[in-house]
């Protein structure tokens, strides 16, 4: 085997037309997912959930969400940007969440990832864009500690609130308004 | 000497012809001028030294040593002391006869004398000279004249050849030391202990063997011996074997030993401090090299051995030697926490010494000591000891072997054991299979009482030749009997044998323990059981029989689980949550079955049954000894044949050739493995009549007795199922709760899917007594060299592999498959070397070059990278890595999950390429991504698509060839395949249970699928039932609202073979969905890539070799082990060496520091010492040579050097930090900086 052939290395993944370096067989359309996202878009915006926004960033799989920080929380007055991006076996897969607005708070990681028990093992396919972006407005109000991937604030949550609210209030000054 | 030119020029007109010796002495005595003296000993030294034979015969001896003499002792000048001790020694040298008279003038005296001043360096050491000849010749008035003592003292000041010289004195000295010239030595004792310790080699060797010998000599008084230990020569000796330890047994070492059984037989002060010293820790090292090392004879091992013999005393009393008996029970009584320290580190290790088929000679030797160790414990320290050296199970091997010297004090064991600890004892005697093997003794005996007395002698004594009474006797203590006759009655153990059996194990007594009575309830049913599989081989094979022969087994299971009402599943459920106990009542009841029949086929394993032996083109009678063979053909050939010396000088010529395997349709049938396609009835669709087919025919090759056999045949039977239902349980659990949903009794797909964590219990399966005898087996000569093994070996492997450990599959596998054997120590013979140049920046390329020219062959592969220094094993091991990660590169697209699921267009380009550098990440292990050969219409498309296949099929055979490759030569992978592609490596075939291994959400959601689908047909078969939307809903949603294509999720490119394509997926057409889903990810979408692996694996070999092996096994067999290590396994396996010990602060620092470090740091850490980030299989222990730490040595500020690392040997070479911190900066630093290249090694 020539080198050349060897140094292929394959774009591979499904869809994403337009980009013509592919080697790889693709299909015409998007994805088998498309179909789903574009039903979930239809369906997120006759009847989107109070304080929350999204939909696709130039593309399909793409999207960008707010969420403003609900009153009585730390997060109070904030509004928060989120990335939303679908896997190709969308919907067998769940979707991906990062906070692109800097926050302090135990279930958002430093990068901005969420982590979120229906993100991961209690995903399943029944569950569409507005219950995850109901279910990441209810974090702000009710943090879960116990899962956290920053035990540091983890920690502060639960041994000393004031001084958590504290700083989220302050970070949420700062960065996200 | 300023002036001596002078004088020898002065001098060398006068000097004159010998005889002028004397009148030359006469002068200077009367004539006292230093010139004079001073020239007359030149004259001496130019006469000695260059005079001729004739002038040396008529030497003046006397005159010219009394004058030497008299010129050393007078308080004369540094050069005439000087000149007259380098006379003395010429003279010594030169005229060896003359060293009487030179001591008789008083040399001694006036040396020491010089000595004892010790104004001068120089002629001190020409005094140590003088002794050493003298020492040669006259030990004992060196000894006593005090220059021992004296010599010793200066010893320090010396330089490093005269202290060769010094020590050789003390030596020749010592050696004729005895009781009455304590006094000399004594005070010299000391600073020979720290000379023993010396790093120059011959001084510490002339230290040791002086020790040695004082301590002989001072064998008769307690008293003196005492002395000798409280000035630290057992602990000094002590140390020297702990030092020595890891070099080898050698002459220094064996001294050691034999100076500390000299000393502990006759002093209770030294037996005492030995055991405060912890000596069994050290005995217990060169114990296990025992097992490993064939060529540390029995002489070598019986060195440690009588240690131990004289520390534990023999409970036979001698009359002469009562009183030191008594006293050492009585320290063993005193210091109970001493003596167990003891017995654990001995026992242990002599278990393991018993268990691996050592020579005879030594298993007679550990046996007696095992008996006299368990004689003095106490019934509170046994059952520590049994836990941690597993005692009853070395006693039924022990008890199998046909050898009266083993077999007696073997039944004394269990009858001490009993005695002492009677309820915890029988419980694993029992188990282990010790009762057993006593009741096959007593039966033994009745089945040979008609016959004749000599019979039974020859079958259990062996030959006379065998008898090792005299092993063990090389001292004092021990031998009470006339060295040459047998002490050991050859029918004796058979009287002790019933003893044992009507005191302890009596039935009623044996009933009683827990288990028996499950047992006794299996047996009934498994004699029911028997019957009806029977019928239901013999007769038709009716639905009705089948369901007969499920409900036997339910009853089985319940009765296993005490419990009534126990439904199958139910059982499995609590075996996964319990499994312990209800599995070890079975499979005690299995090691006793098999214990029996390892005992009945002994007889079949000493012959070949694979093997037809010629001799002179006449096949030999396999019944009869070759020897017998022999002389009955010169017999049959001519009458009257007597032998004489040409028999035994002829040389015969044996040959064999292979019979043909005759059943090998029968073979062939027994791989077939357990078909479980069909789930839904549960147990009862395990394949029953293939499972009866194997154990059938593995039982013919056991040629036991037939209702022994049918028993058995039930017992195998029965084990296979439990291992199907083990290995098959989640899907026997969720098929369960499938049918309750889809009959409604179960109302959510939820429900379904609380994944029942499935537990290792596989190795529960592994029967130790058969692991044994297979590596017994394997050890016979004859399956060495030719790599076949008797066809009950084969046989049980492919039906019943379950039952043999992991090790003892390796040892299958390379002796079977490569027709290498494995022993410890890695490769015993090394086949050619070959060395192949890699370029780094290249590696699939390299990997496939070098499999192209070598994969086949036997050569060992050595790699060197091009540009760099490195060779060996490290490069070659790091290749092997680098490939691993090649392969799990993103980009190379053929595997799931490569760009991860986000590769959709959302992530951007920038954003992808800072992927490609890194490494799938997958927790669940990488998997076969599908890929459809049909590709869509376009015939463009088509051309690319075929160009493609091709390429990922090439990877795929590369991929096979290294991993083949890597199996051979013990190198290890560092790929994570998932479970479910070790199954396909397996032959197994995949379903969608497996998809939950790989891709956990879309298994379970398919799973959840598969139930709605299961209740639509179930509601179709029943019009009855209401077809309300919503029972078919998934989690509260209908199907066709979640949208989803008809399409392979993930891979829009795969065409489902189905007119359905663009359609959404609905309750209608969800089964078919789900079934090409599954065929497409387990089945045709990944069975190109599959064949195209088998087909570059078995380039190598062939690939069924494997299928001993279990998934978890073979990943432990290609990925090594994983990296975990706790305390106990560092302190056992991390050895400290040149500069370290295990006490050195450097040496607790690194430990620490190992425990402490982080899962990816444990890994840069391994990768740093040994090339590759995987432990190898066996864990810290399998290293071979062992990982060992040695001091480096820096020219500059310590605290500033690096450790490195010499990867082909394992060696860390660490400098002495100062403080844990900087060590571990520093090694942080090194492991993650120094990857990557071989600069220095």
């Amino acid at each position: 085997m020539s080198s050349k052939s060897l140094s292929f290395s394959g774009n591979s993944g499904c869809g994403g037309d337009g980009s013509g370096v592919r080697p790889w067989p693709s299909s015409t359309s998007v994805s088998a997912s498309g179909k789903r996202i574009q039903k979930e878009m239809m369906e997120f915006n006759a009847d989107p959930p109070s304080d929350c926004s999204a939909g696709p960033k130039g593309n399909l799989y793409h999207w960008i969400s707010t969420i403003i920080g609900p009153p009585g929380s730390p997060y109070e007055g904030g509004i928060f940007f989120q990335d939303i991006i679908f896997p190709c076996d969308y919907p067998f897969k769940p979707p991906k969440v990062v906070f692109k607005t800097r926050i302090y708070h135990c279930n958002v990681g430093s990068d901005g990832n969420v982590s979120l028990d229906i993100l991961s093992r209690s995903w399943s396919p029944a569950l569409t864009i507005t219950n995850v972006l109901l279910a990441v407005k209810s974090m702000f109000t009710s943090p879960d500690p116990y899962n956290s991937p920053v035990p540091n604030i983890a920690r502060l949550y639960l041994t000393d609130k004031a001084k958590h609210d504290q700083i989220a209030a302050e970070f949420t000054r700062r960065f996200a308004r | 000497m300023s002036n001596s030119n002078g004088v020898d020029s002065a001098e060398s007109g006068i000097i004159q012809p010998t005889w002028d010796l004397e009148t030359i002495i006469a002068t200077v005595s009367t004539n006292p001028e230093p010139g004079m003296a001073i020239s007359a000993l030149h004259a001496i030294r130019e006469t000695l030294a260059n005079g001729s034979d004739e002038q040396l015969d008529f030497f003046p001896v006397l005159p010219v040593a009394q004058f030497l003499v008299k010129s050393l002792s007078r308080n004369g000048t540094f050069e005439e002391n000087l000149l007259a001790a380098r006379g003395i020694a010429y003279l010594c040298e030169s005229l060896p006869s003359s060293i009487n008279t030179v001591v008789s003038c008083g040399t001694i005296p006036a040396i020491c004398e010089q000595l004892q001043g010790m104004e001068y360096l120089d002629i001190a050491e020409e005094c140590v000279k003088v002794l050493e000849k003298i020492a040669d010749e006259d030990p004992l008035s060196c000894l006593r004249g005090g220059a021992v003592t004296l010599v010793v003292n200066l010893i320090v000041f010396f330089s490093c050849n005269i202290q060769r010289t010094a020590m050789s004195m003390v030596d020749l000295s010592i050696g004729s030391c005895t009781e009455e010239d304590a006094s000399l030595v004594v005070d010299a004792v000391p600073t020979l202990c720290s000379m023993a310790k010396h790093e120059d080699l011959q001084i510490a060797d002339c230290a040791t063997f002086s020790l040695l010998n004082l301590v002989r000599s001072f064998s008769g008084s307690s008293v003196l011996l005492d002395e000798l230990c409280k000035r630290g020569v057992i602990s000094t000796s002590i140390e020297i074997l702990s030092d020595l330890f890891g070099a080898g047994v050698d002459e220094r070492c064996i001294n050691s030993f034999d100076l500390l059984t000299t000393a502990a037989a006759h002093s209770l002060l030294v037996t005492r401090t030995l055991l405060e010293l912890n000596v069994g820790s050290i005995i217990r090292k060169y114990l296990l090299l025992i097992p490993d090392h064939s060529d540390i004879g029995y002489v070598k091992a019986h060195v440690f051995l009588d240690l131990i013999d004289v520390i534990v005393p023999p409970i036979t009393k001698d009359a002469e030697d009562n009183q030191l008996i008594f006293c050492r029970e009585n320290i063993i009584r005193d210091e109970p926490n001493l003596f167990f320290q003891f017995a654990k580190d001995i026992l242990s290790a002599l278990v393991q010494i018993l268990v691996s088929g050592a020579k005879m000679e030594i298993r007679y030797g550990c046996v007696g000591i095992m008996y006299n160790i368990t004689y003095f414990t106490t019934s509170d320290m046994l059952p520590d000891l049994m836990k941690n050296a597993n005692i009853s199970r070395c006693l039924a091997n022990l008890l199998t072997v046909k050898n009266c010297h083993i077999l007696v004090p073997s039944l004394k064991i269990v009858d001490t054991l009993m005695t002492k600890l009677p309820g915890y004892c029988l419980n694993s005697f029992v188990e282990d299979g010790v009762v057993n093997a006593v009741d096959e003794l007593v039966l033994l005996h009745s089945a040979f009482a008609g016959r004749s007395e000599a019979r039974l002698e020859e079958t259990l004594a062996g030959h006379a030749h065998d008898c090792f009474c005299d092993v063990l006797n090389s001292h004092l203590i021990s031998s009470s009997s006339i060295s040459g006759s047998c002490r050991v009655e050859n029918s004796g153990f058979v009287e002790l044998a019933k003893a044992i059996k009507a005191t302890y194990f009596a039935e009623e007594v044996i009933s009683n323990v827990g288990y028996s009575k499950t047992i006794k309830k299996i047996k009934d049913s498994c004699m029911e059981l028997k019957n009806a599989v029977d019928l239901f081989t013999s007769g038709v094979f009716s639905s009705s029989n089948e369901a007969n022969l499920s409900s036997i087994l339910g009853r089985v299971m319940r009765e296993l689980t005490k419990q009534d009402s126990m439904s199958p599943n139910v059982f499995v459920k609590k075996w996964n949550i319990e499994n312990s106990e209800a599995l070890s009542k079975v499979f005690a009841w299995f090691n006793k079955k098999i214990s029996k029949v390892l005992n009945t086929y002994q007889k079949i394993d000493d012959c070949m049954p694979n093997y037809i032996f010629f001799m002179d083109g006449k096949q030999l009678d396999r019944s009869l000894t070759l020897y017998q063979n022999i002389l009955q053909q010169k017999v049959t050939a001519k009458t009257g044949y007597v032998i004489g010396p040409e028999f035994w000088e002829n040389v015969h010529k044996v040959t064999y050739t292979r019979v043909e395997e005759l059943s090998s349709a029968d073979c062939s049938e027994l791989c077939l493995r357990t078909d479980m396609s069909h789930y839904s009835d549960g147990v009862a669709l395990l394949n029953w009549p293939k499972f009866l087919q194997s154990t059938r025919s593995l039982l013919n090759e056991f040629s036991v007795e037939p209702e022994e056999a049918d028993f058995l045949r039930d017992v195998f039977f029965i084990m296979k199922i439990f291992e199907s239902i083990d290995r098959y349980s989640f899907q026997i659990l969720f098929s369960e709760s499938k049918k309750d949903f889809a009959v409604g009794k179960v109302k959510n797909t939820e429900e379904l899917v609380k994944v029942i964590a499935s537990s290792d219990v596989q190795k529960e399966f592994v029967n130790a007594k058969l692991s044994d005898k297979l590596e017994q087996q394997m050890k016979d000569a004859l399956v060495m060299k030719t790599g076949r093994m008797p066809s009950w070996c084969t046989k049980l492997m492919t039906s019943f592999p379950f039952l043999i450990s992991f090790e003892s599959k390796i040892k299958y596998l390379f002796l079977t498959t490569f027709k290498s054997s494995v022993n410890g120590n890695g490769r015993p013979e090394i086949p050619l070397h070959e060395i192949f140049v890699v370029n780094r920046t290249n590696i699939l390329v390299s990997a496939e070059k070098m499999m192209a020219k070598y994969l086949g062959s036997g050569y060992l592969i050595e790699l060197e990278y091009a540009g760099e220094a490195g060779i060996g094993v490290g490069p070659t091991v790091e290749f092997y890595t680098l490939v691993s990660h090649e392969f799990r590169k993103h980009g190379l697209g053929i595997w799931r999950g490569d760009f991860t699921s986000f590769d959709c267009p959302a992530i951007s380009e920038s954003s992808r390429k800072s992927l490609d550098s890194g490494l799938i990440a997958t927790c669940a292990g990488l998997f076969p991504r599908p890929f459809s050969l049909k590709a869509k219409s376009k015939s463009k498309r088509k051309k690319t698509s075929k160009k493609f296949s091709d390429v990922i099929n090439k990877k795929f055979v590369l991929l096979g060839q290294i991993v083949a490759r890597a199996i051979m030569d013990k190198r290890i992978l560092d790929i994570p395949f998932s479970r479910a592609f070790y199954k396909l490596i397996l032959g197994q075939e995949l379903d969608m249970y497996d998809i939950l291994s790989f891709d956990p959400d879309l298994g379970r959601t398919l799973l959840e699928f598969q139930a709605l689908v299961d209740r639509k047909r179930f509601v179709d078969a029943n019009a009855e039932l209401s077809r309300d939307a919503s029972i078919f809903s998934f989690r509260n949603s209908r199907i066709e609202d979640l949208c989803i294509e008809f399409a392979l999720p993930g891979y829009p490119d795969y065409t489902l073979p189905s007119k359905r394509n663009k359609e959404m997926v609905n309750i209608d057409n969800l089964e078919e969905y789900v079934s090409l889903v599954v065929d497409a990810t387990v089945k045709s979408g990944i069975a190109n890539q599959i064949e195209a692996f088998k087909f570059g694996f078995n380039k190598a070999f062939p690939l069924e070799a494997l299928q001993i092996f279990n998934e978890a096994e073979l990943e432990r067999l290609i990925c090594g082990e994983a990296t975990h290590w706790n305390s106990s396994d560092l302190q056992r396996h991390v050895q400290f060496d040149h500069g370290y010990t295990s006490e050195s602060p450097q040496a607790i620092f690194l430990l620490d520091i190992m425990l402490e470090l982080e899962h990816d740091q444990r890994k840069a850490f391994i990768q740093f010492l040994t090339g590759s980030p995987r432990l190898p299989i066996g864990g810290l222990g399998g290293f071979s040579p062992p990982f060992t730490v040695a001091k480096r040595f820096c020219l500059n500020v310590v605290d500033e050097e690096l450790p490195s690392v010499m990867t082909c040997v394992n060696y860390l070479k660490l400098p002495a930090y100062s403080s844990k911190e900087i060590m571990r900066q520093k090694i942080l630093y090194a492991i993650t900086e120094g990857r990557g290249t071989f600069p220095f090694s």
